[in-house]
Order: structure tokens, then C-alpha cells, then sequence
């Protein structure tokens, strides 16, 4: 018989492979052998996806096989999911994040949820096509530490500054990373609108939540 | 000698001397600056011929000063002739589907009638009053849909992809019916006076499939439509194209339209060896360059792609409505000097 080990790496290469039933039959087996723990979020699902997502950096993987890479993944938290209560391990921080009104695409935005997600974020996912105050009161709402908001088309792209006029407007700017990105956003454009970072991936996206979140914590033991 | 924008745009089409760089906007061009200008704006345009061909060809020919003018500026017509519900984008978004036709174990069919439904009628109306207005001046081109994006549109892009993947005998009768819709819109097109034919295939791009699934699921449809298409036809791809830039050439397009992610002269380079002859029009950057650059900027960034060896000028994607007219001026007097 497979060991624990044996099995989480089954698990990785399943959603890897992009094996939906597979994914689902190993979680199964997991469990069934009485040896579900935290960790295997980590060493198997988000292993997984860590690889996947990795994959479609390098353009071996396309979006049809993220897709089902991410269908994998989630057929084994849906396993696990009732194993997880009140277990849950301290997240790196929370993220909300939301493709801007006027904006239906949510592809790219999905992806970086997904891959800041694996990367040990708590994700509060707003959807497609949101309002600025929307934004801002999830942030509030949930203490987030970063906002990220996603455009995909120049007609929309002009929204995003309306998120952070907000947070300016209410006074609580500094209580949060901007991060925007999506294929019209630049560089210059984040920084014309007031954001704190751009980034053009979803990799990008999770290294410089890292840095924001470190920088984070070194402004608090400062204070 | 001076040549009218039409004898310009057919003559760099074919690969001959022009007067100067031929200038045009080969994917939607209409901008709110030019809807005040021409007083024909969204959402109305959308839906009726008049407006529509009153902004595009008004503004396109007389404000701008393209070498071309095009109608419409959405991408949803199809689908809404196949069944799609449509949420209006008002004046400052641009239409959207809110509910796909058909689910993926469905059997589509290109309904008989598909000419005469949904906004396909006002767009086939606008080109022939554009026609009428402009031909003698500038080409008049129809905007269609790529069959792999039709048939995107049909069941919603995640099904899609993740069906490709897994069951792609599924997906074939979907791309048959977007091969079929997108050959009879064009055909229509030319009966009503359209000179040449667009068309967008913007998710049959690589930022969205691999290679191969271009070479087996995109390209062989678009080479089918474009042969049954005769007049000169602009195939459009979004996004890094480098690795199918051939592939594109081989399905018979007389231009392709690319962004600045493609390596111009390498294709150019790689067209010269097979003896391709097709047309490379582009690839000015509609977000970095022409909305929030300096009509300054924007001459330059149009010197530059004729260097890089592009034939013929155009945003590389959509205009932005948002774009500053001027920048859009810019780029036809950047050909100029
Ligand atoms: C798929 C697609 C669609 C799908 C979207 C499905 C969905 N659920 O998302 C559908 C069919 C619904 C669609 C609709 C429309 N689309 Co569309 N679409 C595309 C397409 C083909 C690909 C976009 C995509 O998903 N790319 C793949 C993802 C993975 O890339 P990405 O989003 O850039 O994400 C990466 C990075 O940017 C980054 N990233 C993304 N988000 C974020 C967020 C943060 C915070 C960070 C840090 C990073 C980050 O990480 C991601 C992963 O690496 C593009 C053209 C193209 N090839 O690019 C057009 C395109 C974006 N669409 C366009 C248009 C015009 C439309 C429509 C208006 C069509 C119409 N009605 O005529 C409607 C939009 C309606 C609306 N109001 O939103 C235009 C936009 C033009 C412009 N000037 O802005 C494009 C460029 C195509 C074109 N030439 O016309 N579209
Ligand atoms: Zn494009």
C-alpha cells in the first residue's frame, strides 16, 4: 500500500496532469486511511497548482489545461473540505480581489486568484464587473491587506483609479496595497493612477503581494 | 501623384508603390470624441444603420482620415442572431453576451433566417450607406467574427477551453456552425457593397490556445471562410502570435493585423523565405500609445512600425473610446512625413 508521502505526491501529479477523477480518487484514498492533515493543502493541492501555474509561465500550459489543472485541485478540496473544519491554517494574508465594473472578463483574474490563493492567501473573490465601493467596503469589511482589481479592456481600465479615489477620499489609503493588472494595464498606468504595484502575472502578482506583505510587517514592528 | 485612400489601402494590399504608408483601424475605431463629433454615439449606434454608418463612416473617413472605414464595433452580433441575451453597455461601455445560446451537449444549427436577425440587418444596412457615401474614396470593410470566436460565443469561453481539452469531438459542430454564420455575414457583407472583409478571431489567440490547437481547431476554419470570401480579407489575432505567424499566412489571408507582441521583422523575415506575399498591418499600441500617449508619441510609434517593416498602419487591437482624437489624427500624419 502507497504511503502518506507516496499519495500526496500522487495527488500533485494529479492535478498536474490535469486528472479530475484521478484527483478526486487519491483525496478519497487520503482520507480514507484516516490521514487527512493540514499540510496536504499545501504539499499536495497547492504543490499542484504551484507547478501548473508555473507550466503556463513558461507557455507549456495554455489556459484549457490551467482550467483543468484547477478543476483537479478542486475536486480534492471539495474531499477534504469537511475534514478542514476548524483547522484552518493562518492564512499569509487576505487579498480581495475583482475584475472592474464594466469588465466581464474574469479569465486572468481567476488565474491570479487561484495562484495567490495556492500561494497561502486568504482570497475574497468579487467577481466581474465591480463597483469601486465594492472594493472598498470588502476591504474594510474583511481587514484586508491588499486590494487587486483586474482590467482587461482600455473602456474599463479607467474605473481603477475610481477605487483608489475612494480609498482617498475616506482616509484610509495607506491601510492598503493597490495591485492592478490585466493586458492594457502598464507600469506607468499603475503609477498614474495612484496603485501601488502592477503586475503582468499571476507569479508577478504573488511576489509582489510577498514583498507588500513583508514590508508590511517590517512598518509594524517599526511602530 | 496622389492616390485616394482607396487606391492606397487595395495597392499596399497587393504589394504595390503607394504615394505614403497607408493608414487604417482594422479592428473598431469609434471614440467618444468622434461620437460628439459626428453626433452619432453609443448605445444608438449599435443598432441603428443610420448612426452607425454615420460614426464609422463620417468619422472614419472625413474626421480621422483613414484609408479604410469599417462597421460594426462589437463583437457580439452573432451571437445574439444565434440567441444570446445582450446586456447593454450604455454610451461608455461596449455590449456584452449575459446568457450564451447553447450548452456544449447541444446540437447548434445556423438558423436559416440568421441574416435577418438580431443587429446583423443594421450592420449590412451601414455598409451599404457607407458604401454609398465613401466607396469612391476609401475601402469599406465588413467586420465578422473568426468561426473559432463564434462558436466561443455560443456556449461561454471556459466550457469551451475546458471541453477542448477534454472532449473536442464536442466543440466541431460549434465550429462548424461559426464557420457557417461567419461565411454567410461575409457573403451578405459583399452584396452590400463591402470592398473587403475583417475579420476578428480574438480568442483563437495564443494568449488563450496553444499552437496546436490553432493549427487544428482556429486555422483550418479561417482558411475555409477566407476562401469562400472574394475580396481581400484582414484576419486580426490578439496578443503574441510569433509561433503561428506562418500558420496565419497559410490560411490565405491577403493582410494579417497584429499587435506590438509580434515580432514583425522575424515574420516578415520567415514570410520572404516561403514566398508569402501577405500584408502586415499594425501595431500601434491602443492602450500604451494611442490613449495615453502624445500625438508626439504616437508619429513616432508610426515611424517606428514602418521600420520594423509593417505595410500598412492600425492600432494593433481595438481602439480605446476614451483615445484622444488627436492621437488618432497623429497616426494618419505620422504617414504623412
Ligand atoms: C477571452 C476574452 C473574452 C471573453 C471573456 C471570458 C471571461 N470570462 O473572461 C468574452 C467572450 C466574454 C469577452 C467579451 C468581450 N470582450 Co474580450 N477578449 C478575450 C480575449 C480573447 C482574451 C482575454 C483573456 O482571458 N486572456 C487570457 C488571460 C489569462 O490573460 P490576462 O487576462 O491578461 O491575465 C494575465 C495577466 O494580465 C495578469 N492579470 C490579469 N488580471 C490581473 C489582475 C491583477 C490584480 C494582477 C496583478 C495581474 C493580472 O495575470 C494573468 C495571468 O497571467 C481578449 C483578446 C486577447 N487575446 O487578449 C479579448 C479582449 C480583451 N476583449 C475585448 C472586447 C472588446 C470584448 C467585448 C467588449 C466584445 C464585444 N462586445 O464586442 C466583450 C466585453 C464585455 C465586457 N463589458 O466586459 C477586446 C478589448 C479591446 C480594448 N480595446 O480594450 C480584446 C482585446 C479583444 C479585441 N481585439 O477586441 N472577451
Ligand atoms: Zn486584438
Amino acid at each position: 500500500m502507497a504511503t502518506k508521502e507516496e499519495l500526496t505526491h500522487k495527488l500533485a501529479q494529479a492535478i498536474v496532469d490535469m486528472e479530475v477523477d484521478e484527483a478526486e480518487a487519491v483525496a478519497k484514498a487520503i482520507t480514507d486511511a484516516g490521514w487527512f492533515s493540514m499540510d496536504l493543502l499545501e504539499k499536495g493541492i497547492a504543490a499542484g497548482m504551484g507547478q501548473a501555474s508555473q507550466y503556463y509561465e513558461d507557455g507549456e500550459y495554455f489556459i484549457p489545461e490551467l482550467l483543468s489543472c484547477a478543476d483537479a485541485a478542486e475536486a480534492a478540496t471539495d474531499v477534504f473540505r469537511p475534514y478542514m473544519q476548524g483547522q484552518a491554517p493562518e492564512p499569509k494574508g487576505c487579498v480581495v480581489i475583482g475584475a472592474i465594473c464594466g469588465d466581464t472578463h474574469d479569465i486572468g483574474k481567476n488565474i491570479v486568484a487561484l495562484v495567490i490563493q495556492a500561494a497561502g492567501y486568504e482570497v475574497i473573490d468579487l467577481g466581474r464587473d465591480v463597483p469601486a465601493q465594492d472594493f472598498v467596503a470588502a476591504a474594510e469589511r474583511e481587514q484586508a491587506d491588499v486590494i487587486a482589481i483586474a482590467s482587461l479592456m482600455t473602456t474599463s481600465m479607467n474605473h481603477m483609479a475610481d477605487v483608489i479615489q475612494l480609498l482617498e477620499k475616506r482616509g484610509i489609503r495607506d491601510r492598503y496595497g493597490v495591485v492592478v493588472g490585466g493586458k492594457p494595464i502598464s507600469a506607468s498606468f499603475a503609477r498614474e493612477i495612484g496603485a501601488d504595484r502592477y503586475a503582468a502575472s499571476a507569479g508577478a502578482a504573488v511576489r509582489i503581494i510577498d514583498e507588500w506583505m513583508q514590508a508590511k510587517k517590517q512598518m509594524q514592528v517599526a511602530e | 501623384m496622389s492616390m485616394t485612400g482607396r487606391e492606397r489601402l487595395l495597392n499596399a494590399l497587393a504589394g504595390k508603390p503607394t504615394d505614403r504608408p497607408s493608414v487604417i483601424s482594422a479592428c473598431q475605431y469609434a471614440s467618444y470624441e468622434l461620437m460628439d463629433a459626428t453626433g452619432a454615439s453609443w448605445p444608438e449606434a449599435h443598432r441603428d444603420a443610420e448612426l452607425m454608418a454615420t460614426l464609422s463612416g463620417k468619422g472614419g473617413a472625413e474626421i480621422i482620415g483613414l484609408d479604410a472605414i469599417r462597421a460594426p464595433y462589437c463583437q457580439t452580433i452573432e451571437a445574439e442572431a444565434l440567441g444570446a441575451k445582450i446586456k447593454s453597455g450604455g454610451k461608455t461601455h461596449i455590449p456584452s453576451i449575459a446568457e450564451h445560446p447553447c450548452k456544449l451537449d447541444d446540437t447548434p444549427e445556423c438558423p436559416a433566417d440568421f441574416l435577418e436577425r438580431g443587429r446583423v440587418p443594421v450592420a449590412l444596412k451601414a455598409i451599404s450607406l457607407m458604401k454609398e457615401r465613401y466607396g469612391d474614396q476609401v475601402l469599406v470593410m465588413g467586420g465578422i467574427g473568426g468561426p473559432f470566436s463564434i462558436a466561443n460565443s455560443m456556449i461561454g469561453i471556459t466550457p469551451f477551453l475546458k471541453a477542448m481539452f477534454k472532449t473536442p469531438d464536442k466543440i466541431k459542430p460549434f465550429l462548424e456552425v461559426g464557420l457557417e454564420v461567419a461565411k454567410k455575414f461575409g457573403q451578405a457583407y459583399i452584396e452590400a457593397g463591402a470592398d473587403a472583409i475583417v475579420i476578428e478571431d480574438m480568442m483563437a489567440s495564443l494568449d488563450m490556445i496553444s499552437p496546436k490547437n490553432f493549427r487544428t481547431l482556429a486555422a483550418p476554419y479561417e482558411k475555409e471562410l477566407i476562401a469562400s470570401l472574394d475580396v481581400p480579407v484582414i484576419l486580426h489575432i490578439c496578443g503574441k502570435l510569433d509561433k503561428v505567424m506562418l500558420d496565419i499566412a497559410e490560411t490565405g489571408a491577403t493582410a494579417i493585423s497584429v499587435e506590438s507582441a509580434v515580432d514583425v521583422p522575424a515574420a516578415k523575415q520567415a514570410f520572404a523565405e516561403k514566398g508569402y506575399k501577405t500584408a502586415i498591418i499594425g501595431d500601434i499600441s491602443p492602450s500604451g500609445v494611442l490613449l495615453s500617449g502624445t500625438p508626439e508619441e504616437v508619429k513616432e510609434a508610426v515611424h517606428d512600425a514602418l521600420k520594423r517593416g509593417v505595410d500598412i498602419i492600425s492600432p494593433g487591437c481595438a481602439v480605446a473610446p476614451s483615445t484622444p482624437l488627436a492621437n488618432l489624427k497623429a497616426m494618419v500624419a505620422g504617414a504623412l512625413d
